[in-house]
């Protein structure tokens, strides 16, 4: 095995409630790894910190403790120019393209912006490089002279994309990248990634609560509930053989498009809502809304293999089986 | 002409409805001559993607275009047999949050911040069923604890922000009940939703659905909202309706292309894994043009050079056992064959 191009260990990201002095914590001792040239995906539904995982990886918070690991080296003890040329391997894709796009420069200004910052001053190199990087992402190079109120929003995101491509990337951290867009433009989006898996080797961190999307393009998933990584593994095993409550719970709940299955199917339906992150429960953090918690619960869950593949952090992975 | 409504009747009859909007630079048609119906009871999805005109469709007969929104509509829409388009305000008022309830996407705005959750339900009973401040606050608690909300007594004391977003819709439900409603409008009622309180949504509506008699329309993009609770689906593209049938029929079996399409697009838990994601080509036309063919005509696999001449005429399904129409003479032809 090679080591993994990315590997964070223990991150933890605390934010400080201003009111209380308590610390929110957002993520609370992730452990997570990317390799080269891998689809991971990242699910989990809203409030459980999988977007403040995605933005402190890039720097948009500051991480509370934890190592990011890229080939080998610690970004959070690193300095100055270094720092400034590994954090750019790593970009970052916004769910909304139209809002992190400026409403005042074409396309080919926008990813030109970024060519400059990451230090191309040749203006004809530039050029010719948003022309390729246009190319990447499966756009025509007359698009360079568009405004972003004048593409449709699946033409946005991949001119987002072209843009984080600019500074030569080895990750793209994409969070919800396809949930603004229809559904029937979304396969362009996702497609891409594919594409500048297999042609580049690019890595993709894909954030998502959308279960089907990520399970069809991700190779390994991890679920996070309230801050912590509750399965993780294989795509083709953890979602064959979910054994977490949560990842059984969540799967239950992806609706069908066929009415007659939808009519007889059971669902786990979970009660009560997310925990608050500024205390949360003791031992397993899932334990006030699992259908088969025990007392033991109230102690840390230990991992345990579920196979060869996959494993959960769960005292009865399992265990929990569904009705009928 | 009130009491002769029974359940053979229809509690909801659209007909030709256009509704034709004006900006200041240009004029858009986002409803163009749509006829369908709801009987008492019964549970019809409008599926289209965005720009599709579903939503506009709804709310513009009942008078909830936003302010300053300059439109103009024609055909008729009947409820319980009268027409909501020649109906004044004051009608409209009347039928607004009484007879017709409307769920609304984002239930945070459509609630009143500063006010409490409680007071807003109540005020709608005491408007529409006549109730006296006390029957309505009773009213209330009943309401929130059919919709599911623990603890509704002192859940009538809070503000809306005091509220998860779960919470927040299951109250936006009990106040389109509040008036006691015939019919429900619910606008993509689990957009903002995580897939768990989604389907916690669609449970309750579905039971409430039954325990109070009422008919729903639901307006959405999701496939899995429409197999979960509907019983009739009519799917929409550019503001026309592209296919209307039983919710099995049309599911199952979509004749229409972009229905074909848009069902294909939707990636479910049975996909290959690390296989390419399937999705429609092009993209949805500019409703300030006009369109002389059909709309879909520039994206569909099976287009003939006359499709985008002249409109689709909406046509039955043969050998269909329910009612069943489409817009698409082409496949319906093929279609006919294959049965």
């Amino acid at each position: 095995m090679t080591d993994p191009l990315l590997n964070i260990v223990d991150l933890k990201t605390y934010f400080r409630d201003t009111r209380t002095g308590q610390n929110i914590k957002a993520c609370d001792g992730i452990s997570l790894d990317i390799n080269e040239g891998e689809i991971v995906g990242l699910v989990g539904e809203s409030g459980c910190g999988k977007s403040t995982l995605g933005r402190t990886l890039v720097g948009l918070e500051d991480a509370s403790g934890g190592e990011i690991r890229y080939g080998g080296e610690n970004l959070l003890t690193m300095h100055g120019r270094k720092l400034h040329t590994t954090r750019r391997k790593i970009q970052y894709v916004f769910q909304d393209p139209l809002s992190s796009l400026s409403g005042r420069m074409t396309i080919g200004q926008a990813i030109e912006e970024a060519l400059i910052i990451n230090g191309e001053r040749n203006a004809a190199a530039r050029r010719a490089r948003v022309v390729e990087l246009l190319e990447a992402v499966s756009l025509p190079d007359q698009i360079a002279e568009r405004y972003p109120r004048e593409m449709s929003g699946g033409q946005r995101q991949r001119a987002c994309i072209a843009r984080s491509l600019a500074a030569d990337p080895k990750v793209l951290i994409c969070d919800e990248p396809v949930s603004s867009l229809d559904v029937s433009i979304r396969a362009q989006v996702m497609n891409l990634f594919l594409k500048l898996r297999d042609e580049f080797g690019l890595a993709c961190l894909l954030i998502a609560h959308d279960l089907a999307i990520v399970r069809q393009a991700a190779s390994r998933v991890y679920v996070m509930y309230l801050g912590r990584i509750m399965e993780e593994g294989e795509s083709r095993a953890l979602y064959g053989n979910p054994a977490h409550p949560y990842t059984q719970a969540l799967l239950s709940a992806v609706p069908s498009t066929n009415p007659v299955e939808e009519r007889d199917r059971q669902r786990i339906l979970l009660k009560g809502d997310v925990p608050s992150p500024i205390n949360p429960p003791s031992g397993c953090r899932f334990r006030g809304r699992c259908p088969i918690a025990q007392p033991v619960c109230e102690t840390p869950p230990p991992t345990i293999a579920v196979d060869q593949f996959h494993v959960a952090a769960c005292h009865f992975p399992g265990k929990l089986a569904l009705a009928g | 002409m009130k009491d002769m409504h029974d359940m053979n009747t229809s509690l909801l009859e659209v007909a030709n409805l256009s509704v034709t909007l004006h900006t200041a630079k240009t004029s858009v048609q986002p409803v163009d001559n749509v006829s369908y119906s709801v009987k008492a009871g019964e549970v019809l999805a409008i599926v289209g993607e965005s720009g599709s005109g579903k939503t506009i469709m709804n709310m513009a007969p009942l008078g909830l275009l936003p302010a300053g929104v300059d439109s103009e509509m024609s055909g008729s829409v009947r409820f319980e047999g009268q027409d909501l388009l020649s109906a004044g305000n004051g009608k409209l008022r009347q039928v607004r949050g009484g007879e017709i309830g409307v769920i609304f996407q984002d239930p945070l705005s459509a609630l009143n911040p500063v006010r409490r959750i409680g007071r807003q339900i109540a005020e709608i009973s005491e408007r529409h069923l006549g109730l006296t401040t006390k029957q309505a606050e009773k009213k209330v608690a009943e309401l929130l604890a059919l919709v599911g909300l623990p603890d509704p007594l002192s859940r009538m004391q809070q503000f809306p922000h005091e509220l998860s977003g779960g919470m927040r819709q299951r109250v936006g439900i009990a106040m389109s009940l509040a008036g006691e409603p015939k019919l429900l409008i619910a606008d993509e009622p689990t957009t903002a939703l995580d897939v768990t309180v989604q389907a916690q949504i669609v449970e309750l509506l579905k039971d409430l659905q039954k325990r109070l008699r009422m008919a729903i329309v639901v307006i959405t993009h999701d496939f899995g909202v429409v197999s979960g609770m509907a019983n009739k689906v009519a799917v929409m593209y550019a503001g026309r309706l592209s296919e209307l049938g039983s919710v099995d029929d049309v599911l199952l079996d979509p004749v229409h292309p972009y229905t074909r399409g848009l069902l294909k697009s939707v990636p479910s838990l049975d996909s290959e894994i690390g296989s390419e994601f399937i999705g429609l080509p092009g993209h949805p036309p500019d409703l300030s043009r006009r369109i002389d063919g059909c709309p879909f005509a520039p994206r569909c696999f099976a287009a003939l050079e006359s499709c985008r001449e002249h409109r689709p005429p909406l046509l039955p399904v043969p050998h269909s056992a329910a009612a069943r129409v489409v817009a698409c003479p082409v496949v319906l032809n093929s279609h006919a064959e294959a049965v």
